[in-house]
């Protein structure tokens, strides 16, 4: 196997909290993303799993574990190595309207990193600047227009010419379409997908939209309340789940069809996800998990191979 | 421009009639503002003599009214544009560090704008004044340098909510520095705001150098201002009504203006009317 582009190891971020105990936002999440591949993580709103998108950009310092971009340790570096880094890694936003200057042209917005970097100046900067707006499907005469001129989905396109300038090994996709209007959302998907294997980049896709996730991922990981409760090849996740947690997403998402929506397993969980603040003991998941033991209640359950995924629950044999 | 009403436009045209007579004093003035004519002392308004009218009067000197007002538009203008510039400029760069920087900076830079806030502005003036001496350059630093913690608290404030968007982040992320990020990502985008306070701060300040001037602290006779001219017309108001209320119109109009232009500026950068 290649060396990891991303290589994530028992990352923690923790935020102090208003009444004394600290949000455990993240709480031990260990995954790698390889070249060339796009990784999914996927959970409900609070799960961590922006936190997680944010340490690994470097907008979030990690109150434990290690953080490896191309092999260099990212928590603890010098601000010089963070710089270097930081290149090597860029970020789509979920908000086209907020993630771009309204002050600044378009071709100013693009071209920024290569700018600050001392890349390129003058005629070249603007020549570099016109070749992504074409990769991202936009005209080079767009450089002199303000963001206010664009639709959502076009904002969008700019963000990632923007992301793509320092020709970064890792790109973080922060919930980038679900901000978009759904008739725009497979153009923008579409383009994220072309140009990771044109340029033969990473990914790591945050997103709650399974249906999104099976459209580009190749494997996913699945959070439930600052931590790893599945890691899996797409396939694999989606015809054969194995925690109990995924089960009630997967089974969550409506089917198109209503003969097959009818024939579905239903999961209904139970209650309320519970404070990250105040993490139940043993495995998170326990109080709205249908099938918890006393085991479940006590020991945390460690994430292990299984088949071709990796599972974080003590019974994960029995359910399959 | 779209949009202006009427009345708009007739706020907007009698600012610019200000400003173009307070830049055109030297040559629309139909007298020489210092010379006197003691024979002429006290005339009301359209006396007429050899060399002219006395179109607004004269003063106990027997200088042309019209004349002096006009070139204590120049004063008050110029003493207002130049203490709000500096404090505009003071007070939104330690806005901008406190926001940006936060914790101790914005500890020390914020309690210091409680501290200034808490003293009378007027009398600090005063006090100021008083020691240095009174003379233009004076009083232009004395204000500049007491009104800008307005400018600091809503730069903080305005930095605070911009530094959290995500295209601050995307600019980190690009790799620029502290300095960069404020003055292209945040500056531009809390501007309008500040121009609001200007404003504000500008109709005051005509005030403000009309009232030291009218004490004595502000500018120095003979050279003519609104403050100042009043202060002398107050001796002959039962003889001489047209000493004090023409520079005072002056000052009430302009000063008028300037606060109707301020909020129909605020309307205009409204976060509600951006991002079409």
């Amino acid at each position: 196997m290649t060396a990891p582009v991303l290589e994530v190891t028992d990352l923690a971020v923790h935020f102090p909290g208003r009444t004394g105990a600290p949000v455990r936002a993240v709480d031990g999440v260990s995954f790698a993303v390889a070249p060339g591949e796009t990784l999914g993580l996927v959970g409900e709103s609070g799960c961590g799993k922006s936190t997680v998108s944010n340490a690994v950009v470097g907008l979030v310092p990690p109150t434990r574990g290690s953080l490896r971009v191309m092999g260099t340790e990212m928590a603890g570096a010098t601000r010089a190595t963070k710089h270097e880094i930081r290149a090597r890694v860029q970020m789509v936003f979920q908000d086209p309207v907020t993630s771009l200057n309204p002050r600044m042209s378009v071709g100013a917005a693009v071209g920024e990193p290569l700018l600050v970097r001392g890349l390129a100046s003058g005629a070249a900067l603007r020549a570099r600047v016109d070749e992504l707006l074409e990769e991202v499907g936009l005209r080079p005469e767009h450089a002199q227009r303000y963001p206010h001129q664009f639709s959502g989905g076009q904002r969008q396109r700019i963000v990632i010419a923007r992301a793509l300038a320092l020709r970064p090994d890792l790109l973080v996709c922060d919930e980038p379409v679900s901000a978009l209007d759904v008739s725009v959302r497979a153009q923008i998907l579409n383009l994220l997908v072309e140009l990771q294997q044109r340029r033969g980049m990473a990914s790591l896709f945050v997103s709650h939209d399974l249906a999104v996730v099976r459209h580009v991922c190749d494997r996913v990981a699945v959070m439930y309340l600052g931590r790893l409760v599945e890691l899996a090849p797409r396939d694999a996740l989606f015809a054969a789940p194995r925690h109990p947690y995924t089960r009630a997403l997967l089974a969550a998402v409506p089917e198109p069809d209503p003969v097959a929506q009818r024939a579905k397993p239903r999961v209904p969980l139970a209650g309320e996800i519970p404070s990250p603040s105040n993490p139940p003991p043993g495995c998170t998941f326990h109080t709205r998990c249908p099938f918890a033991t006393e085991r479940c209640r006590q020991e945390v359950p460690s994430l292990r191979p299984l088949g071709e995924s990796m599972v974080a629950c003590h019974h994960a044999e029995t359910l399959a | 421009m779209r949009g202006v009403s009427p009345g708009m436009a007739l706020i907007l045209l009698l600012l610019v009639a200000f400003i173009v007579a307070a830049l055109a004093a030297p040559w629309i003035a139909p007298f020489d503002p210092l010379r006197q004519s003691l024979l002429m002392r006290l005339r009301p308004p359209g006396t007429t003599v050899a060399a002219g009218m006395y179109l607004l009067g004269t003063d106990d000197l027997g200088r042309d009214l019209l004349s002096r007002v006009l070139h204590g538009a120049r004063a008050s203008i110029a003493v207002a544009a130049l203490s709000v510039s500096i404090s505009l400029a003071f007070g939104t760069l330690l806005g901008l560090l406190a926001g940006w920087f936060r914790g101790w900076v914005a500890i020390a830079i914020m309690r210091s704008v409680d501290t200034m806030l808490s003293i009378p502005a007027i009398l600090l003036a005063v006090l100021t004044v008083a020691v240095l001496g009174p003379s233009f350059l004076n009083l232009i630093l004395v204000l500049g340098l007491t009104r800008w913690p307005r400018y600091t608290r809503v730069a903080y404030a305005q930095t605070l909510q911009v530094a959290t968007l995500p295209y601050i982040r995307a600019a980190e992320m690009a790799g620029a520095g502290s300095a960069r990020i404020l003055w292209r990502h945040i500056l531009p985008n809390i501007a309008g705001p500040l121009m609001v306070v200007a404003t504000s701060e500008f109709g005051l300040m005509i005030l403000f150098e009309a009232g030291l001037s009218f004490l004595g602290l502000g500018i120095q006779p003979p050279y003519p201002s609104w403050g100042s001219i009043m202060s002398v017309g107050r001796q002959y108001v039962e003889r001489a009504w047209w000493l004090t209320v023409f520079p005072g119109a002056c000052l009430f109009v302009l000063v008028l203006c300037v606060n109707l232009f301020g909020d129909w500026l605020r309307d205009r950068v409204d976060p509600r009317s951006q991002g079409r």
